[in-house]
């Protein structure tokens, strides 16, 4: 699917919790990535939904109400295969784009 | 699935937004629930939840503005995708298009006229429930019109209708408007007072008639066609109430009609039925109205028919001297208008599907051929990850655009060809003109063409997804191009199919292109070449039939305009040549054994003056033709037709035979034979030569016949002034010359044959079309093979030849289910063959040969590449 609007890093960030922790609701993404970050990386909650969404229509996730632990009707999100692939893809070529940045942080 | 779903979201709103509202409450409800458990106040927490999560609705939107940007991207990309591919196979485009085009253009079309003349509701009220209501008659093919006394009986003792109204009025009747410097002969009806609330029409000024008109003092009123306001009264308002002034006499104009809604359509003045000749409503001889009722709600045409036919019966008992053999014929009006054009529609929609589907299946084949040789790529680029949604996304958008240009095109196609068929349909005699005028650009019938073929594009067009192999290596496997043998096989029965149908098509067309040459080589019997044709309709009471005055009138004219260089000799008559005469007579041959009243034969005749032999140029086969003094003196001599004396008069001499007229009345006349003539066609050159009887005399209304040696119509100027010489308030109207008339009576025949032989033509392309993309095809997938086999020693014409075979085979076949098919489809088109039979060999023919000679040009180019394979080439290719 449209290659052209590169998965951002929000994306990135999306895919990762999703592939670590398993379905999860667009509340619990969020309270993932800031606990796994230790706090340093905190979710704009307004933007993750569209960007869920986008996913969601690139066949990357899929999606399923279920009932959380407090018995309230939520939202599931869970990876797909063409999303592993996708995730696969994205951290090799965030790995290279890390090694090339330190590469030039070492050389300057 | 994403394409669809986001399709499908931008129509469904309504259903994703509650979504998205309940996944956003739910995410700002946890966060509030984990905040009170840290210990927030439950609105410090709301607060802080929404804070964070910002505005819910902006949030919303633009959720929901990802579906339609992805859409638009997506499609945007898929279809510049598509264009590039079908420009890069540009001839396959091409030639699908064209072929879209030509097959939903014509169908539709076509189509249209046929929903227009057929299937439309008519302009009135309850249309479908009103019934034409005729008298029959032993010698008399179809309905007749209908005796004054016999349509007051029926309408006082019919229960099936609502109401039954009557009418007098062809396109032959006619009065002189007489205005304050000319006159103008106008068409009127006489009609009864329910005519107009039977129809329906409301007035489009004043009132129409009522049932007081029907009493036999009624008021001396008229009524207007909303055309005939515009054309002698410039639509002038104030006309309404005025008195104006018809054959001498005054009348009151109470209404105007609106535009479009005039019945019979060629009706301009309509008075009082109360007001016809006196003798007319009170004799049961004469014939002269036309009959409608409207049926009662839940009264089916059959139960009104036994109603109607129980009242003949019994008004055959009463009495039976002149209604012994009347039976009732009832037509529901739509038939009454169209049913004559029935076979010729059912013809034409019967060619026009089937052209559409030797469209369908050459663009069927044309993207099978292309499935084909998509099918590595389509397996190349799954293996690479292309998902298959992906690809069926793209293959659609490709027939998409092919359907949508095609489709276009089609269009303009077919409103270029409707003017042209309602000009064909127009010339048709018999045809309604309001009907002819709605013929119009059918949407739904556009839609309905378009759809098949854009079912048939997708079917075919998605193929390339369903025969891709499931393993990549399969396809890849050098010199395998995929299998063609299923493939192979469904390709030829479709070409197969596509030529049966194009020979049926191309029988038909030549049947009918026969049919026709024989209908004009038919000898009318007289010369129709440099003979003009005009009306006189002489003011009554001033003139009379048979009346000194009237004689003279036209004696002097006729004499007048034989001075005139331009003109060899004119004479008259009271019908216009190739036209059926409305004046019929019962006789009896005088000495033959008397005959119930009701068996009594039945022809046509015709007042003519003596000139008119001559001018026609009958020949005098026995006896004399009229003289002067035949007409001066009234004399009650008879001049019969070949085709009478044949039957009624064979075994005796004509000329010492009488024939007795009026033999309803208490004193039959006896009429002397004194001369025999040639026949003409006057019902029409497709029907045989009709018995006719012909008197001596002048009526009040003639036709005028002058045989010129000159351009006819040149004369006009020269005959108009002698008129005006003898009354300058005189019209002449109807003026056409014979060829004319000829021609427009074979209008319909000659726009049947023509369309047939244009789908014929089109079918033949179609065909070649289809067989030149298979042949091409596989001679391009057995290039190696071919290679292989040159390399091996085969010469170039074995090569010729095995491609030739190929395409013998599927023609072979096509050709031959073809036959069967046209023998067996051929007698529904019988009903519009003139002396032509529905399996006639020369049809058969050059149906087998034009096919196979298309066939042979189709395959020739094909098979002369394949024999020209350089063999190096070939086999390295792999």
């Amino acid at each position: 699917m449209a290659r052209n609007d590169l998965l951002g890093s929000l994306g990135f960030l999306v895919l990762k919790t999703l592939s670590q922790a398993g379905p999860l609701h667009g509340y619990g993404i969020v309270l993932h990535i800031q606990r796994a970050s230790d706090e340093f990386l905190r979710v704009e909650e307004g933007s993750l939904y569209p960007a869920l969404h986008r996913m969601e229509q690139s066949g990357w996730i899929d999606s399923e109400w279920a009932f959380t632990e407090t018995n309230r009707k939520a939202k599931y999100y869970k990876l797909t295969a063409v999303g592993k692939k996708e995730l696969q893809e994205v951290e090799k070529s965030f790995e290279q784009l890390v090694k090339g940045v330190r590469a030039m942080l070492r050389y300057a | 699935m994403s394409l669809f779903r986001r399709i499908s979201n931008l129509f469904s709103r309504s259903r994703v937004d509650r979504e998205i509202e309940a996944e956003l409450k739910s995410h700002i409800e946890m966060r509030i629930e984990d905040s009170i458990g840290e210990g927030m106040s439950p609105e410090e927490a709301r607060r802080d939840a929404v804070l964070r999560f910002g505005n819910p609705t902006a949030t919303k939107e633009r959720i929901m503005a990802v579906d339609a940007a992805l859409t638009l991207e997506s499609i945007g990309m898929d279809m510049r995708y598509a264009f590039r591919r079908l420009t890069k196979s540009a001839g396959f485009a091409v030639t699908a298009i064209l072929t879209f085009a030509l097959g939903i253009g014509a169908t539709t079309a076509i189509f249209s006229a046929a929903y227009a003349l057929l299937l439309r509701s008519l302009p009135f009220q309850h249309a479908d429930r009103i019934i034409g209501i005729y008298e029959t008659h032993p010698q008399i093919v179809g309905g007749a019109e209908v005796n004054f006394l016999d349509y007051q009986d029926w309408r006082r003792q019919q229960t099936s209708f609502e109401q039954v109204a009557a009418y007098s009025g062809t396109s032959s009747d006619t009065m002189s408007l007489v205005m304050a410097d000319h006159g103008e002969q106008v068409h009127t009806v006489l009609a009864s007072g329910n005519l107009f609330s039977l129809l329906g029409v409301a007035p489009f000024l004043g009132r129409t008639f009522v049932a007081q008109d029907d009493s036999p003092n009624a008021n001396h009123v008229v009524v207007l066609s909303a055309e005939a306001w515009q054309r002698y009264f410039g639509g002038d308002r104030s006309v309404l109430g005025r008195s104006i002034d018809l054959n001498g006499v005054s009348y009151t104009v109470i209404g105007i009609l609106a535009p479009g809604s005039a019945y019979p359509a060629t009706g301009e003045f309509w008075m009082p039925l109360s007001l016809m000749d006196k003798e007319s409503q009170t004799r049961r001889v004469g014939h002269t109205l036309d009959v409608l009722g409207r049926l009662k709600p839940g009264v089916d045409l059959a139960e009104a028919r036994a109603d109607m036919q129980t009242i003949a019966a019994r008004l055959a008992q009463i009495y039976p001297a002149t209604n012994r053999n009347i039976g009732v014929l009832l037509t529901p009006l739509r038939e009454q208008l169209v049913g004559s054009l029935r076979p010729a529609i059912l013809t034409l929609l019967g060619s026009v599907v089937l052209v559409l589907f030797i469209a369908c299946s050459n663009v069927a084949n044309l993207l099978l051929v292309r499935a084909t040789i998509h099918v590595r790529e389509v397996t190349v680029r799954q293996a690479l990850g292309a998902s298959r949604l992906r690809m069926f996304t793209q293959y659609l958008s490709e027939t998409l655009i092919l359907c949508v240009l095609g489709g276009v095109l089609g269009t303009v196609l077919a409103a270029l060809t409707l003017p042209l068929l309602r000009i064909t349909f127009a010339h048709t005699a018999g045809t309604d003109p309001s009907l002819i005028q709605s013929i119009q650009l059918n949407v739904p019938v556009l839609l309905v063409t378009s759809g098949v073929c854009l079912f048939t594009a997708i079917l075919f067009g998605l193929l390339p997804m369903t025969k891709a192999p499931s393993k990549l290596a399969d396809s890849l496997r050098p010199g395998d191009r995929g299998s063609t043998g299923r493939q192979g096989w469904s390709r030829s029965a479709l070409i197969s199919t596509e030529i049966a149908i194009a020979i049926v098509v191309l029988f038909l067309g030549t049947l009918l292109i026969r049919s026709f040459q024989k209908l004009i080589q038919v000898d009318p019997g007289f010369r129709t070449d440099h003979l003009l044709s005009l009306e006189i309709k002489l003011p009554e009471p001033r003139f009379e039939d048979q009346t000194p005055a009237t004689n003279h009138f036209y004696e002097r004219l006729i004499e007048k305009l034989k001075q005139s260089p331009g003109i060899l000799s004119a004479g008259t008559t009271i019908t216009v040549p190739l036209q059926p005469s409305h004046a019929m007579t019962r006789f009896l041959i005088a000495g033959a054994a008397p005959v119930a009243p009701g068996a009594l034969p039945m022809e046509q005749i015709r007042y003519v003056s003596p000139d008119f032999f001559h001018t026609m140029g009958l020949e005098l086969k026995q006896g004399r033709t009229f003289e002067q003094k035949d007409v001066e003196n009234s004399s009650n001599f008879i001049i019969v037709n070949q085709a009478f004396a044949q039957r009624y008069l064979s075994g005796k001499d004509p000329l010492t035979s009488s024939i007795l007229m009026n033999v309803l009345s208490s004193h039959p006349e006896k009429m002397p034979v004194i001369g025999v003539v040639s026949n003409t066609h006057d019902l029409g050159v497709e029907t045989e030569a009709e018995p006719e009887l012909y008197f001596p005399g002048f009526g009040v209304h003639a036709v005028l016949l002058i045989r010129t040696n000159t351009d006819p119509k040149s004369l006009v100027p020269e005959v108009r002034s002698a008129v005006r010489d003898l009354d300058p308030s005189q019209p002449i109207y109807h003026i056409e010359t014979i060829d004319e008339v000829l021609s427009e009576s074979l209008a319909r025949q000659k726009m049947i044959a023509v369309l047939l032989g244009i789908f014929a033509l089109l079918a033949l392309t179609l065909a070649a079309i289809g067989i030149y993309s298979v042949i091409a095809y596989s001679v391009t997938q057995r290039r190696r093979e071919i290679g292989v086999r040159i390399a091996l020693g085969a010469t170039r014409a074995d090569i010729l030849l095995m491609v030739l075979r190929e395409a013998a085979t599927f023609t072979g076949m096509g050709v031959l289910a073809g036959l069967i098919a046209a023998f067996a489809g051929a007698h529904f088109a019988s009903a519009l063959l003139f002396k032509t039979s529905a399996s006639d060999p020369t049809s058969i023919c050059v149906a087998i040969v034009g096919l196979v000679m298309i066939a042979t040009m189709a395959t020739v180019l094909p098979a002369g590449r394949a024999a020209t394979i350089d063999p190096m080439d070939a086999i390295r290719a792999e």
